[in-house]
C-alpha cells in the first residue's frame, strides 16, 4: 500500500515500542521516516535498520523532547535534507505506576514535562515549516486513561487528558493553514506503558474490553498511518480511542 | 483477512452510500447495496461497479430487511462488513428542498418515520447481520451518524435523536458483539458537499463554515475513506464515534 507515498514523517520516541511500529507502518506505506529517541542507542539503530530494509530513507537523532534548541536543530536538519516535514507524531511518553500518596512533585513534573510539554515543544518546532507550506498533520498519542475514568496513575491520566485538550485547541488554531491535528488514544497495549501493571488490573481490563485482548502495536500503527494520510483529510481536532471496546 | 471483502451497504443509491460503495470497490470488495427511491442512481452504480448487486429495500419492513440480509449473505457466501448509510433528515410533507424543521413542524408520524428509518431499521439489520458474521468469525459494522447526534448544533430534533440513537447502539452493540469479533463504529460527518446536507438552509450552512476550522464542507470521498478503512482494515477500534467535521 502507498497511503503515505512521498510523505516525510517525524516520530518522537521512535526507537522502540509503539514508536518503532509507527516508523515501520509509515515506511510500509511509502513515507520517509525520521525519528528521535532519548536513551537506547541499540534499539534505535536496530529500528532504523528495519525501516531502511523496507526501502525508504530513515534519519535518527538522539534528542530529548524537552530540549527545544536540539529539537529545532533536528527539525532544521530534516527540513534541509527533505524539504519539509508533512507528518509529526508526538509519541514520546512515559508513565509510572504510583499511588497518589507516593507520588512526589518530581514525579508529577517529569511525566507532565515529557508527555505534555514535550508535545508542545516539538509541535512548535515543526509547525513553523508546516504553516509556511500551508499543509501538515500532527498526530498526538493520547491514552484511554485521558478520556475515561479508569484506575491509573493520576499524573499520567492528567497528562493524557492535557494532550486531548491541546489537540483540540491546536486543531482550531492551525486549521486556517490547512494543518490537521489529531489524537489517537489507545487502550492497553501489548508491551507499552502498561507492561508493569499489576496482574489484577490487566485481568480487569481484559474483562471489560469487548474484544477481550490488549492491543497490538502494529494494529495501532496501521490505524495511525491511515489517520495521518491524505485520505483522512476532513478529520481534525478529534481524539480517536482504540481500545477494543472498554 | 485475505480474500476480497464481502460487504453489504444500506442506502447505496444515496450520495454517501454511493461514495462508500466506490471506495470499497476500489479496495477490491464484493458489494451488495440497497436502495429505495433512487432506482436510477442504484442501477447506474451497479453498472459502474461490475459484479455489485443493487437490491430494492424499504427499511420500514423488518421482514424485508432480514430477507435482504439473508439473500446477500448467501449470494456473497458470508459477510465481512455492513455499512448503514440509509437515512432521512426531513419528514415534513411537501417540504421545500431546503428547510430546517423546528419542533412545532415535527408531528408524531414524522417522529416515528425518522426513528424507524434511521434507527429501528439499523437495530434489526445488525441483529441479522451479526448472526451471519458470527458464523464467519467476525466482521466490521459501520454506521453513518452525524455531528448533530454528537455535538450541540442547530438541527431537526428528531433527526438528531435518530443519530444519537445510532451512537448509543454503537456503544451497547460493541459490548454485546465483541466476543464474536464483531466491531461496531460510527462515522459522524459534519456538513458535506452532497447527500442529506443539501437539505440544509443556506444560513445554517454559512454558520457552519464560520465555525468549521477548515472553512469548507466535507467531501463525500473523505467520509467514504474513513468508512472503507474501518470496514476493511479495522481490528481493534470498536464502540466509537469518529467525528469528521473539519475541526468544528
Amino acid at each position: 500500500m502507498t497511503l503515505l507515498a512521498g510523505k516525510r514523517a517525524l516520530i518522537t520516541g521512535g526507537g522502540r515500542g509503539l514508536g518503532r511500529a509507527l516508523g515501520l507502518a509509515f515506511a510500509a506505506e511509502g513515507a520517509r521516516v525520521a525519528f528521535s529517541y532519548s536513551k537506547d542507542d541499540d534499539s534505535a539503530r536496530a529500528t532504523a535498520e528495519e525501516i531502511r530494509a523496507s526501502g525508504v530513507e530513515v534519519r535518527t537523532r538522539k534528542v530529548s523532547v524537552l530540549d527545544l534548541p536540539a529539537t529545532e536543530a533536528m527539525v532544521k536538519e530534516i527540513e534541509e535534507a527533505w524539504g519539509g516535514i508533512d507528518i509529526l507524531v508526538n509519541n514520546a511518553g512515559i508513565s509510572q505506576n504510583l499511588p497518589v500518596a507516593l507520588l512526589e512533585e518530581e514525579d508529577w513534573d517529569r511525566v507532565m514535562d515529557i508527555n505534555v510539554k514535550g508535545t508542545f515543544l516539538t509541535s512548535k518546532a515543526v509547525l513553523r515549516g508546516m504553516v509556511r507550506r500551508k499543509s501538515g498533520v500532527i498526530l498526538n498519542i493520547g491514552s484511554l486513561a485521558g478520556v475515561r475514568m479508569i484506575e491509573a496513575p493520576i499524573h499520567y491520566c492528567a497528562s493524557k487528558a492535557a494532550i486531548k485538550g491541546l489537540t483540540e485547541a491546536l486543531a482550531k488554531e492551525v486549521a486556517r493553514y490547512r494543518i490537521r491535528v489529531l489524537c489517537l488514544a489507545p487502550g492497553l497495549l501489548e508491551d507499552g506503558v502498561g507492561r508493569n501493571l499489576p496482574e489484577y488490573r490487566l485481568a480487569d481490563y481484559l474483562k471489560h474490553c469487548a474484544l477481550g485482548r490488549v492491543g497490538k502495536f502494529d494494529e495501532v500503527a496501521r490505524f495511525a498511518a491511515f489517520l495521518v494520510s491524505d485520505a483522512n483529510s476532513y478529520m481534525s481536532g478529534e481524539t480517536v480511542v482504540m481500545d477494543g471496546g472498554v | 483477512m485475505t480474500g476480497p471483502l464481502r460487504a453489504l451497504v444500506f442506502g447505496g443509491s444515496g450520495a454517501v452510500g454511493g461514495a462508500v460503495c466506490r471506495a470499497l470497490a476500489a479496495d477490491g470488495a464484493r458489494i451488495a447495496f440497497t436502495y429505495r427511491t433512487g432506482e436510477k442512481a442504484a442501477l447506474d452504480l451497479a453498472k459502474e461497479l461490475p459484479g455489485s448487486l443493487a437490491l430494492p429495500l424499504d427499511l420500514l419492513s423488518v421482514r424485508d430487511i432480514e430477507r435482504t440480509v439473508d439473500g446477500v449473505a448467501s449470494a456473497l457466501g458470508g459477510l465481512d462488513a455492513f455499512v448503514q448509510c440509509a437515512g432521512i433528515a426531513i419528514t415534513a410533507e411537501g417540504a421545500r428542498p431546503r428547510i430546517h424543521q423546528r419542533m412545532p413542524d415535527v408531528d408524531e408520524a414524522g417522529w416515528d418515520r425518522i426513528l424507524d428509518v434511521n434507527a429501528k431499521s439499523t437495530f434489526f439489520a445488525v441483529r441479522r447481520v451479526s448472526e451471519v458474521m458470527r458464523r464467519g468469525g467476525g466482521g466490521n459494522i459501520v454506521f453513518i451518524g452525524s455531528v448533530d447526534g454528537v455535538k450541540p448544533a442547530p438541527s431537526p430534533v428528531h433527526y438528531a435523536a435518530s443519530k444519537g440513537a445510532l451512537a448509543g447502539m454503537t456503544l451497547a452493540m460493541s459490548k454485546e458483539l465483541g466476543e464474536h469479533h464483531i466491531r461496531i463504529n460510527m462515522v459522524a460527518p459534519g456538513i458535506l458537499e452532497g447527500g442529506l446536507s443539501r437539505s440544509l438552509p443556506e444560513d445554517l450552512q454559512k454558520e457552519y463554515l464560520k465555525h468549521c476550522g477548515l472553512k469548507r464542507v466535507g467531501r463525500l470521498s473523505e467520509i467514504a475513506a474513513i468508512v472503507a478503512w474501518l470496514a476493511r482494515h479495522n481490528t481493534y477500534v470498536t464502540g466509537r464515534v469518529l467525528l469528521a467535521d473539519g475541526a468544528l
